[in-house]
């Protein structure tokens, strides 16, 4: 990892990251916040600082997993490395809440 | 003189303990607005609290703002209150709703006299109040005396990451200290009220818990409505926000680790012999939520944000702790504390706390908080319904 996390995991079994840097595409290393473990990831979208990408490849109806918790579904494929935000998942709680 | 702990407050007459010394020109109703502003113009040091209710409400929704005034008379911040209503009886009702905390209330109605002559009576009586009020001197106090609130806003996924963990440090401390902390939000723990309940204390409390989350959350679905824009809002939206279970899990994250004791109704204030972390049922509107927990008694706020809430409350100084460091570099006016330094890991989540109970404790001894001194002064009450 670069001397500064580019982008944080709340837990180990998350399947989306934050990015805590304005980061262009390409390769990306960043820690989960808790167990400080490592990753690096390959980047194909530019994510703004505070917004997510996906850490593998989500199908539409995946669950988006954060805290190690359900935080949302996917409802259009996603690849690792792609941004995700309203316009590819949405909640599961409130189903009237979408873009 | 400090104690131990290094802290001082105002003792009021009831026990309760306040770390400001305000004199308040409490309006009952938004006829009075302009009466309280005028003897807050005549007499220097005194709080005029403008607000739009009070006018044939009626029900539970005329309780809550009679609690909402009683209690904002009674918060312990407070040393005096002058009431000024349009009405007699009204007026009345919030005066003997406030007299029992033991500090010095009078009112004055409008009806007969006319503005002019309210506004002097009511001078008169605020100019002793002041004069009074300045004598009172603070004494050692400790973190068990001081009532907390916690409440987020204008949230992104930094809240999450670190300004909340950080308020989550100072919650966790002034409970162990013997401390009672509010938090509230009730809508924004959809996806992770799971979590509250399993914290929740006993079976009452758990029981009161979701009966009081199912209760709110009917109101919210019954209308059918998109929520996306309104909760989570446009600032958590552009902030990296997606969905209402991510941000619930972000603002449960400032709760502290302690089982929640109690569930507190709108503006109710608790037995203040039982401390520890109480639930009160609230919007997820910062003004209207920390209105609310002013009149259940907190003395002092903690507020994590993201994307740069701006709010601060007239009565109860309100900490900003931030992560972000676009936020902290663009609107550092606003924020108190800044734990971006999380993010990056340049410092332990410990250190953060400790970070801020040390502003905590210059903010109880007399700082200025920054809403403070940017004049922040959101009064806002929560309407449950129409009025007749």
């Amino acid at each position: 990892m670069a001397d500064k996390p580019q982008f944080l995991l709340h837990a180990d079994d998350d399947n989306v990251a934050v990015a805590v840097a304005d980061l262009k595409p390409g390769k990306v290393t960043g820690a989960c916040i808790k167990s400080r473990k490592t990753y690096a990831f390959d980047l194909h979208h530019e994510v703004p600082l505070g917004h997510k990408f996906a850490l593998k490849d989500l199908k539409s109806g995946d669950a988006v997993m954060k805290y190690g918790i359900e935080v949302g579904e996917i409802t259009a494929d996603v690849n690792a490395g792609e941004y995700v935000h309203i316009h590819n998942m949405r909640s599961k709680r409130w189903l009237a809440s979408r873009a | 003189m400090a104690s131990k702990s290094g802290l001082t407050g105002y003792r009021r007459p009831d026990g309760q303990v306040g770390i400001r010394n305000h004199v308040v020109i409490l309006p009952v109703d938004d006829l009075s607005n302009a009466a309280a502003e005028a003897v807050a113009k005549v007499v220097p040091h005194t709080l005029a609290l403008p607000h739009a209710y009070g006018r044939l409400q009626f029900g539970e929704d005329l309780e809550l703002t009679f609690q909402t005034l009683i209690g904002t008379g009674k918060n312990p911040n407070v040393a005096a209150v002058v009431v000024i209503g349009i009405e007699p009886k009204w007026t009345e009702a919030v005066v003997n709703g406030i007299k029992p905390a033991g500090k010095p209330v009078v009112g004055f109605s409008i009806e007969g006299k006319g503005d002019l002559t309210t506004i002097a009576d009511a001078a008169r009586a605020a100019q002793e109040l002041v004069r009074d009020a300045s004598e009172l001197r603070c004494e050692p106090v400790e973190m068990k005396d001081i009532v907390m609130g916690i409440k987020c806003g204008e949230s992104d996924t930094t809240s999450g990451l670190a300004s909340c963990p950080t308020t989550s440090e100072a919650v966790d401390r002034w409970v162990a200290a013997g401390g009672s902390v509010f938090f509230g939000e009730t809508s924004e723990l959809t996806g992770g009220e799971f979590l509250i309940a399993q914290r929740c204390l006993t079976p009452e409390v758990r029981k009161a818990f979701q009966e009081t989350y199912d209760n709110y959350i009917k109101v919210i679905e019954d209308t059918g409505a998109n929520l996306l824009g309104s909760q989570p809002t446009q600032g958590n939206i552009a902030g990296g926000l997606t969905t209402i279970e991510e941000k619930a899990l972000g603002n449960i994250a400032k709760t502290g680790t302690v089982p929640v004791i109690g569930v507190l109704k709108p503006a109710e204030i608790p037995d203040s012999a039982k401390r520890g972390l109480y639930f009160m049922d609230t919007s997820s509107a910062a003004a209207e939520c920390i209105t609310l927990m002013a009149a259940g008694g907190i003395a002092i706020h903690l507020f994590p944000t993201g994307q740069g809430n701006v709010i601060g409350n007239p009565i109860v100084p309100v900490i900003k702790i931030s992560a972000n460091p676009k936020t902290c570099a663009t609107m550092s006016e606003h924020i108190d504390v800044d734990v971006s330094g999380l993010l990056t890991f340049d410092y332990s989540l410990t250190v953060a706390g400790d970070k801020l109970m040390a502003e905590i404790e210059r903010t109880v001894n007399g700082r200025l908080t920054a809403a403070e001194s940017l004049g922040h002064r959101e009064f806002t009450f929560t309407k449950l319904y129409i009025s007749a």
